[in-house]
């Protein structure tokens, strides 16, 4: 298959399974790029998800424009962005039109509701294991989980998480910078 | 209009750092500043935005676009609310993540910001695991499941689907 089709269906797929917002499309986009296709190393995907936490817009459609444009170029970039963007409006339309033909009682709609919650526990359980996993490859950075704690849980900083993110980082890439200067 | 709408939703997405929610607030605030409120009800527009899945920031644009101007609103809408996260991605990420990359520092502030990442996830995760344990013996059964399944590297959607069938057909009516 073309890389654009398998872009396609790979973000497609990332999106039909992303609920209640980006946090939990982390453990799709990890199992579609690192797991099933290979496209990205686990070290790769740390950095890209560091990275689209740290900018404006969806993780997801952040993560389809880079893995697009490294496997496709633009073509490739424009084709992920649009599936994660296309497919649940699609998703969306064919419902309405199956509630159209065939109308559910709002009980059967509300329960469907309630029972994709504990899903969305799981994505995110799933998606923080990963991200420690892939921490725990170089350990001395969970030195950093107190500041973190503070920044997201204090009252002013902890509205904005991107701050925090950025603020971790920062902390880090200074560290580093005076290690390297000190031993020369 | 087509103009009004495609900058109202690329201003909001340029300051909307904090994710979705942070969104929702930014374009009510400015849709009722247009008086466009009339228009189109956005409660029950964030409503099916955020039942749906993929991106809360599209889906709410489009719908919005789409009760504003029709088809071609809800793309023009969508377009304006992709495009600074597409073009900052697509000049600022493989220059950041892979010619960077080659400095330590860089490096650092990535691995950094991932313990960040993780730290935020970790606060939001427990805060779901709590309702699906107050949710009782099913639910919390199936989430524990899904997230076996999920790590095993079986596909996430796979494992939705069970979790999501044992909720819809076998927990009891309280």
């Amino acid at each position: 298959m073309s890389t654009l089709l398998l872009l396609t269906v790979a973000f497609g797929r990332i999106a039909l399974g992303s609920f209640a917002g980006g946090l939990a499309s982390i453990a799709l986009i990890y199992h579609e790029i690192v797991i099933h296709y290979h496209w990205f190393t686990d070290e790769e995907f740390s950095k890209m998800i560091s990275l689209a936490q740290m900018t404006p817009g969806p993780i997801a459609v952040n993560a389809a424009t880079y893995v697009g444009k490294k496997l496709g170029g633009f073509p490739g970039a424009l084709v992920a962005s649009a599936s994660i963007v296309a497919t649940p409006l699609i998703l969306l339309f064919i419902v309405s039109l199956a509630i159209h033909f065939l109308p559910l009682r709002e009980e059967t709609k509300q329960r469907a509701k309630l029972s994709l919650r504990p899903g969305v526990a799981a994505l995110l359980t799933a998606s923080v294991l990963r991200l420690f996993s892939s921490t725990l490859e170089r350990p001395i950075y969970l030195l950093l989980v107190p500041l973190a704690f503070f920044m997201l849980l204090n009252g002013k900083t902890g509205k904005n998480p991107s701050l925090a993110i950025v603020s971790c980082g920062l902390a880090a890439a200074i560290i580093r910078l005076m290690l390297q200067i000190f031993q020369g | 209009m087509l103009k009004d709408i495609f900058f109202l939703f690329l201003k909001a997405s340029l300051w909307a750092l904090g994710g979705g929610f942070v969104f929702m607030g930014l374009i009510e605030v400015e849709i009722k500043k247009k008086s466009w409120d009339s228009l189109c009800d956005i409660n029950s527009l964030i409503t099916i935005a955020t039942s749906l899945p993929g991106p809360i920031i599209t889906n709410l644009s489009f719908l919005i676009g789409k009760k504003l101007a029709g088809m071609i609103g809800g793309l023009t809408a969508v377009a304006g609310a992709i495009l600074p996260p597409f073009i900052i991605i697509y000049f600022l990420a493989p220059f950041l993540l892979d010619q960077g990359s080659s400095q330590a520092f860089v490096r650092s502030f990535f691995y950094g910001g991932l313990v960040g990442v993780m730290v935020f996830v970790l606060l939001t995760a427990s805060r779901w695991i709590r309702e699906a344990y107050k949710f009782g013996f099913i639910s919390f059964t199936s989430f524990a499941l899904m997230t076996i399944l999920m790590l095993a590297g079986i596909h996430p959607l796979i494992a939705l689907s069970v979790g999501f069938s044992m909720n819809m057909f076998l927990k009891k009516e309280d």
